[in-house]
């Protein structure tokens, strides 16, 4: 868990996802997209579409953001990057269906956010006061709780991204 | 920075034959939670190829001991060849794979994780000596206990596994 210089920032990479083979480009996008929907996120897209001669690379980043009160917000990140992306056709459940072949990576990154409003940054008494609070009154609860809380609402979306790709290992034990 | 005491090099469970991966994984994901490590998946891996399926897993959970002890386990699960196939087990088909897995555990104590002991040279060597003379009884039982954890989870795995050779 990286703690940014202020200390206004408690996150890190929670993990990678690489794939090559199979899978349906558009489902995988539709469960990100559906599941910051669900966990009530707001969501800044970026994309990146390049047509190369053995197939298409694609760049898409996703960055939500959720605000838990006034002073915290949850920030998560998605990075998805395919290469050699072409379009095949597959019989799934006895109906052809056109789905994607090609090599895939997904990162995802989580951040706690405090204060992300300024509100303690309007003169050095609140900022001692904010100093005091979360390096020792909230500490705890900041990095173990609400992190905590992150981190499992995050490997939910993991979880879900390996069942869209139907990986074999897409299971979670929270 | 925190320091590492060396619990568990290179345990290897090696495997060739017939298992269900997901249900590899399953333990591996319940015996974490059942033992409350904070999930750590850092790679997860899954390659199709003609001569069958990759998967690669590295996991780190870990679990806070005290303010001052951090558990960390690293488990390196590498599976080769992966071929499906559908076996009948008590009149029930199943869905199965085929292939070589290899598991690698390591684990360590992660001592001051909080970095708490390192802000002067004097609090550092105040660390160094309690370390060292008073608190060696402590460290050496988490040792022992980490090294226990990380046994009953091989164990609980080549069960597992030898479960598919009859």
């Amino acid at each position: 868990m990286v703690v940014s210089k202020r200390g206004d920032k408690v996150g890190d990479v929670l993990g990678e996802i690489r794939y090559s083979g199979e899978f349906d480009y558009e489902k995988v996008y539709l469960i990100i997209h559906n599941w910051f929907k669900k966990m009530q996120y707001e969501v800044v897209e970026t994309y990146k579409h390049k047509m190369t001669g053995t197939g298409t690379e694609v760049e898409l980043g996703i960055k939500a953001n959720r605000k838990t009160s006034e002073f915290m917000r949850y920030d998560l990140e998605v990075e998805l990057k395919t290469w050699n992306l072409v379009e095949v056709e597959a019989v799934i459940g006895g109906k052809k269906q056109k789905i994607n072949k090609g090599r895939l990576l997904i990162t995802i990154s989580f951040n706690v956010v405090l204060d992300y409003s300024s509100k303690f940054d309007k003169s050095e008494w609140n900022r001692r006061l904010f100093n005091l609070i979360r390096f020792t009154l909230w500490r705890k609860k900041i990095i173990i709780l609400w992190t905590g809380n992150l981190v499992a609402e995050a490997y939910g979306l993991h979880t879900q991204i390996k069942k869209a790709l139907n990986m074999e290992t897409a299971y979670s034990a929270w | 920075m925190a320091e590492r005491n060396i619990a568990v090099s290179g345990m290897v469970v090696s495997y060739e034959g017939l298992f269900n991966v997901f249900e590899l994984y399953k333990i591996l994901d319940d015996w974490q939670k059942k033992h409350n490590y904070d999930k750590t998946e850092k790679e997860s891996i899954e390659y199709v190829k003609p001569e069958g399926k990759y998967i690669e897993l590295k996991l780190e959970p870990a679990r806070k001991e005290s303010d001052y002890v951090k558990f960390v386990i690293s488990i390196h699960i590498q599976m080769e060849g992966l071929k499906e196939t559908v076996v009948e087990i008590d009149g029930e088909k199943k869905k199965m794979h085929e292939g070589r897995v290899t598991v690698t555990f390591d684990a360590w104590l992660l001592t001051d994780y909080e970095e708490a002991w390192h802000t002067k040279a004097g609090i550092y060597f105040l660390r160094l000596i309690v370390d060292k003379y008073f608190y060696k009884i402590y460290t050496d039982k988490f040792l022992s206990t980490l090294r226990g954890e990380v046994s009953e989870l091989s164990t609980q795995i080549k069960s597992f596994l030898n479960l598919y050779k009859y």
